[in-house]
């Protein structure tokens, strides 16, 4: 089978996940089968699996041993070599039972879908999970079960799976190191655990940027960002948000979520439109503190009469003046509207 | 890979590696920095030659090629180097690089015996930041870059 993108499908398998993460390994047991041409539902994954480049935004990579290999990374090159579809059936269902040790009663019994496929050199590996049997599909007691994609999960907002794709050429020693996710069912970024136990604990793997980077990638955006600003209240915004987050840091989100959690309308969206919609921005990763405050740095003045001024350098010294008087002293002229007062005892 | 395209494939790709250079570079000493490490004599940094790229791309080791895709298995063709007056010193300097990169691999090299004046060092593998590989590897797909 073939998908509209001109993916040549060599393997379609798919296994009902229960959660059993306390259950002894020995007595996991998960339901597979090897998906057929004519299965119901096969459609519309297929939409998925073409759809992956467009939707998965985030970078992971999987986490090498000390001898460059990765348990998760080695089942996925088995799956794409010329394997047997029994060695091939045999490595799907140990990834479905290691998603089902992974799988807490939180995250309930879920659909697990693996597809490979080919096109000229290039491989793609796609692994699906869909949340919960009432939304994708009914169990059938007697003759295994059967994929039914219920109308819900057609929805263009739909939250119901989360999917993973690798893509590569002939998988060599160098290849199939970098993936990308999308989370539909990632609710705010809080929801920590679902990356967790998907990203980091099934398949092995972290977010392609580390914290510095990211923190370092933010910070460089707010500064070129704040230079292009030209009213006065939007670089306030912008002010305000960079005091927000250095006084909650360690916050888990991507550049352009930053610009959704942090931001005021009024900048939000020229913002994320000036940052672009691109692999980097989307990719998620832990605000440092150290770095944050060290990249967007705020200088302080004490004045010798108890006034304190607190600048912002990384927008420029745009927001006061500074005048030096003949006695010696100096002259501080800021301009701005009152936004909070505060009496403090 | 035959030596001649090896020769012409780092040729075409010699520009992007000195533009990362010293953006790897000032990645290393910005961690090094915020992060306060002491006692670090100095940095260097260095772009593998190609006569010693292109030798090392046709090593065999049992009886095959050991690199048939050197660029993507050869994976020290940008160095950083951090010099560090004490031992002790090593420890602090690989915890924050290893926050700052993400390691692939790492490897001691220590003298045989304690008594040996030679070369030590820890020498970690890590993946080049995926904001440089976008910014300077447009084309690293093509050029295996990794």
């Amino acid at each position: 089978m073939t998908t509209e993108s001109g993916f040549e499908i060599c393997f379609s398998f798919g296994a009902v996940v229960p959660p059993l993460k306390l259950i002894d390994e020995t007595e996991l047991a998960v339901e597979t089968k090897v998906l057929q041409e004519n299965e119901p539902g096969l459609d519309y994954l297929l939409k998925i699996f073409d759809k992956t480049t467009s939707d998965c935004k985030i970078t992971i990579n999987f986490i090498a041993d000390d001898n460059q290999n990765n348990e998760i990374r080695s089942k996925m090159i088995g799956l794409l070599s010329d394997n047997e579809i029994d060695k091939k059936t045999e490595i799907g269902t140990e990834l479905a039972k290691r998603l089902s040790k992974m799988t807490d009663e939180r995250n309930k019994y879920g659909l697990f879908i693996i597809l490979i496929g080919k096109k000229a050199q290039t491989y793609r590996a796609v692994l699906i999970r869909f949340k919960g049997e009432e939304v994708v599909y009914k169990k059938q007691m007697t003759d295994g079960f059967v994929i039914e994609i219920l109308k819900e999960a057609y929805s263009k907002n739909s939250k119901h799976y989360k999917v993973v794709y690798f893509e590569d050429q002939v998988a060599e020693r160098g290849n199939f190191w970098t993936g990308y996710v999308l989370d539909r069912q990632k609710q705010g970024k809080k929801n920590l655990e679902v990356s967790e136990y998907w990203i980091k604990d099934f398949l092995l793997c972290e977010y392609a940027m580390t914290d510095i980077q990211g923190t370092r990638k933010l910070a460089e955006e707010i500064k070129q960002f704040g230079s292009k600003l030209e009213n006065v209240e939007d670089k306030i915004a912008l002010v305000e948000a960079v005091v927000n987050l250095r006084n909650n840091p360690e916050q888990e989100f991507s550049i352009l979520q930053f610009a959704d959690e942090f931001l005021p309308a009024n900048i939000r969206y020229q913002f994320k439109e000036f940052v672009g919609d691109d692999e980097i921005s989307n990719t998620v990763f832990n605000v440092e503190e150290e770095t944050f405050k060290h990249e967007l740095v705020f200088k302080t003045i004490k004045l010798d009469n108890q006034i304190s001024l607190s600048i912002p350098t990384f927008m420029g010294n745009e927001f006061f003046e500074e005048r030096l008087l003949n006695d010696g002293r100096k002259e501080f002229t800021v301009t701005g509207r009152v936004i909070n007062l505060k009496f403090t005892k | 890979m035959e030596i001649a395209e090896v020769i012409q494939k780092y040729d075409s790709i010699r520009n992007e590696l000195d533009l990362l250079l010293p953006e790897i570079r000032d990645n290393v000493f910005s961690c090094l920095k915020i992060k306060k490490v002491e006692h670090i004599d100095h940095i260097a940094s260095r772009i593998k030659s190609r006569d010693s790229f292109v030798e090392k791309s046709q090593k065999i080791e049992d009886e095959k090629t050991k690199y048939p895709n050197p660029f993507k298995e050869i994976q020290d063709l940008i160095g950083i180097r951090v010099i560090v007056y004490f031992l002790s010193d090593v420890a602090p300097v690989v915890e924050v690089l290893e926050k700052g990169f993400r390691r692939i691999e790492e490897k001691d090299f220590v003298p045989e015996t304690p008594k040996d004046f030679d070369y030590q060092g820890k020498h970690i593998i890590a993946m080049i930041p995926p904001e440089l590989l976008v910014k300077y590897c447009t084309a690293s797909d093509e050029n295996g870059i990794s």
